[in-house]
């Protein structure tokens, strides 16, 4: 025998779980646009049945007692969200390396055959060619001195701008550790909140969408690893270099002076002692480009100011100038930096040897063997000052090409997985009609039961009472 | 698999950006004119550019050297003619002093006639090109040929030294330029002064010999001229190679460089189209849902 009033409440519960549907659902449409929002589904289930066997003995079975709502969860893909935060670290890395790549580019301005980077060097070869057909021609020599102050301007001038590029980049790494800093802050915080949260037994969905959110934003600023646990709450560290926030404890990162490079910034944990390696991000991003892809420019324009220096000053030093001066250099210096006119020539252009020989005033045969530095390898280098430059253009030109083919393999993927998260986390409108038709369908039914129920028992006092 | 309207709206950007990123593409090198602007455009091109750019650049400097080289040997093939011009002048008059019935007076005004060719014979030779002395070798600030009169007698030094000015024609190529003036002008020289002095001395059989030796020494000077003809004749050569290859080296850069203004406007108009439908697509799709059918 089932007491009176129990389909009532089954219709109720029916009513309140539809309720809650269409609540959810009303959450889902208004944040159809929220960035990072994961739309939430309700998990409906029966309400546990009539067990008393007293009560059940009689009957036909157990009796169901309605529905009710067990749990409001978040469409997620914990696996995508982990290959999202590699992805980010890797692609903010990649924009810089291609930025910086295309900014050293400019700097050379090639190809170009009128006003290139390379037309300094070619021109200073011409003015010596110049001056083997005239080797006593006082503007000749001028011609030579300018062209090679010119070439040693130009070397100064683009080490001086790869330079303030590693300075630039270098200024950025103290706003990242900052960012870092805060962003770590806020994740423990957050996982602090989730933690009470899961603790007595409940979903914290809009909470584990912020710290999705506060972990991508990490992610781009810099590679890390994240590492969910059971109660919601995220580990998160640098890739092999320790460990950004554990639990509800966060390691803040600080900046110290380069073991190396003292003028430059590198990173540490603070309070302990050494510098730590990163990877990735917009910090990965900015330390690389400092260090190898503006250093090692540098690095080859050093070699290229300090091959012509002494290819050029190998010749000339054995030379004899129109005014019978020999063994002086033509350039001083050794780096791309420093390279310099010997001011003793700037001084007095007829100090420049044109002839191998003194007293040969038509003797411009020294100032032909420099010319033919063009044409033929210094003693002891593997190939022409030329085909060194050029060899130097071709590779920033590949290294340019192959960071801009990474990035733009790099957003596709971004973009793939951005692509699968949105397929299951995002909102579907259509979807969310649906589901409300559905609800709301529900809800009228569940009325109507309770109305005949009302009918019915109501129908049965007044006859009986009648 | 489920489609969110956030993946609609953000593949609608995707697609609609990317078609716009290729279109300002195209669109650059439609207004640069130039199919490579960056090394990374494409390396290898740009490797290629480089050195077509060194090559023009040698190109030009040879090219200077050539034009340079053939107004030396212009200068060189006057001064050597103007010599050769006095020489056939004191020759005429040796031939009139070999005439037995002349008076001393009149020979000596011979020899007096001869010393002034001479002197314009020296003046010739003295030529210079840009300051610099043609007929010196290396010497090239100092004046070739000097003269000193005494006692109604011409005679002619050599200042200069006998090594050949020397030119970078072509790559790796040294060529020698010019002619030293110890090269047959001094015998010319010699025999002009040894003709005046024959001609004050009176002896008709000596003036004769004399002849004889400026025949000589006319030789010597016509191998000179030869060979300084010899030598324009392969600069004008150069120069002329010079220029076919500075027309196919500037083809060839361009080449690479610069676009194809054919090509690089189907390729606009191509993206053009492709972005404008994006456009239209974008703007049509999806702009009801099913929200829009509940009453």
């Amino acid at each position: 025998m089932t007491a009176t009033f129990s389909g009532v409440n089954t219709a109720l519960r029916g009513l309140e779980a539809e309720q809650i549907a269409m609540n959810v659902s009303g959450q889902n449409t208004a944040n159809a646009s929220t960035p990072g929002y994961s739309r939430q589904m309700v998990d409906l289930q029966t309400t546990d049945p009539i067990s008393d066997p007293a009560l059940g003995a009689a009957g036909p079975g157990q009796m169901g007692t309605g529905v009710q709502v067990a749990s409001i969860t978040r469409a997620h893909d914990s696996f995508v969200q982990q290959q999202v935060i590699y992805q980010n670290g890797q692609q903010s890395q990649l924009q810089t390396q291609s930025d910086t790549l295309a900014n050293i580019s400019q700097i050379f301005n090639e190809p170009n055959s009128t006003a290139g980077f390379g037309t300094l060097l070619s021109n200073f070869f011409t003015a010596w060619q110049g001056l083997a057909n005239n080797p006593t021609d006082p503007s000749q020599q001028a011609v030579v001195a300018q062209r090679g102050a010119d070439l040693a301007g130009g070397l100064n001038g683009a080490s001086g701008s790869l330079q303030k590029m590693q300075e630039q980049n270098n200024a950025e790494i103290g706003g990242f550790v900052t960012q870092i800093n805060t962003l770590t802050g806020q994740i423990a915080t957050l996982n602090q909140q989730i933690a009470e949260v899961t603790a007595v037994g409940q979903q914290p969905n809009d909470l584990k969408d912020k710290q999705d959110n506060l972990v991508n934003q990490l992610s781009q600023v810099v590679g890390v690893q994240a590492t969910y646990q059971a109660n919601g709450t995220v580990n998160v560290s640098l890739a092999g270099s320790g460990t950004l926030v554990q639990g509800i404890q966060s390691h803040q990162l600080t900046t110290v002076p380069d073991a190396v490079q003292p003028q430059f910034t590198a990173v540490a944990f603070q309070g302990q002692p050494g510098q730590i390696s990163v990877n990735g991000g917009s910090l990965g991003g900015a330390i690389t480009a400092r260090d190898q892809t503006l250093g090692g420019q540098l690095t080859t324009l050093n070699t290229l100011a300090a091959n012509i220096a002494s290819a050029v000053n190998n010749l000339q030093s054995t030379g004899y100038g129109s005014n019978g001066a020999t063994g002086i250099n033509f350039f001083v210096g050794t780096s791309a930096a420093t390279l310099a006119l010997n001011p003793v020539i700037a001084a007095d252009n007829t100090n420049i040897a044109a002839s191998s020989a003194p007293n040969e005033p038509g003797d411009g045969s020294l100032a032909t063997k420099i010319s033919q530095l063009q044409e033929t390898p210094a003693a002891g280098q593997p190939t022409t000052l030329q085909d060194q430059y050029n060899a130097m253009i071709t590779q920033l030109g590949v290294n340019g090409q192959q960071a801009q083919t990474n990035l733009t393999t790099g957003t596709l993927v971004l973009q793939q997985l951005t692509n699968q998260q949105e397929s299951v986390s995002s909102v579907s409108l259509n979807e969310e009609a649906s589901n409300l038709m559905r609800y709301q369908q529900a809800y009228d039914a569940a009325t109507h039961v309770m109305s005949i129920m009302d009918q019915t028992i109501s129908d049965m006092i007044n006859q009986l009472g009648g | 698999m489920r489609i969110s309207d956030q993946q609609v709206a953000d593949l609608r950007n995707y697609e609609v950006n990317n078609a716009y990123d290729q279109l300002i593409q195209a669109q650059n090198t439609l207004s640069s004119g130039r199919q490579i602007n960056a090394p990374s455009d494409n390396p290898a091109g740009t490797g290629t550019a480089l050195s077509l750019q060194d090559e023009l650049a040698q190109n030009t400097a040879f090219t200077a050297t050539a034009n340079d080289s053939q107004s030396w040997m212009q200068t060189t093939t006057n001064a050597l003619n103007g010599v050769n011009d006095t020489l056939l002048s004191i020759r005429t008059l040796g031939v009139q002093g070999a005439n037995g019935t002349l008076t001393a007076d009149e020979r000596t005004a011979l020899a007096n006639q001869v010393g002034q060719l001479i002197q314009q014979g020296v003046q010739a030779a003295n030529a210079t090109y840009n300051g610099q002395y043609v007929l010196s070798g290396q010497k090239t600030l100092t004046i070739p040929f000097t003269t000193t009169t005494s006692g109604g007698l011409t005679s002619v030094a050599y200042q200069g030294d006998s090594a050949p000015i020397t030119r970078e024609l072509s790559p790796g190529l040294v060529s020698q330029i010019g002619i030293p003036g110890s090269n047959a002008l001094p015998a010319v020289f010699s025999a002009m002064s040894q003709l005046q002095s024959d001609l004050l001395g009176g002896d008709s059989a000596m003036i004769s010999g004399d002849l004889a030796t400026i025949d000589k020494a006319q030789g010597g000077l016509l191998l000179a001229q030869t060979s300084a003809g010899a030598i324009t004749n392969r600069v004008t050569a150069v120069q002329g190679s010079l220029q076919n290859q500075n027309t196919t080296l500037t083809a060839q850069w361009s080449g690479i460089v610069d676009a194809n203004f054919a090509q690089a406007s189907v390729t606009f108009n191509e993206r053009l189209s492709t972005y404008q439908a994006s456009l239209t697509a974008a703007g049509k799709v999806v702009q009801s849902s099913l929200m829009d059918f509940l009453k």
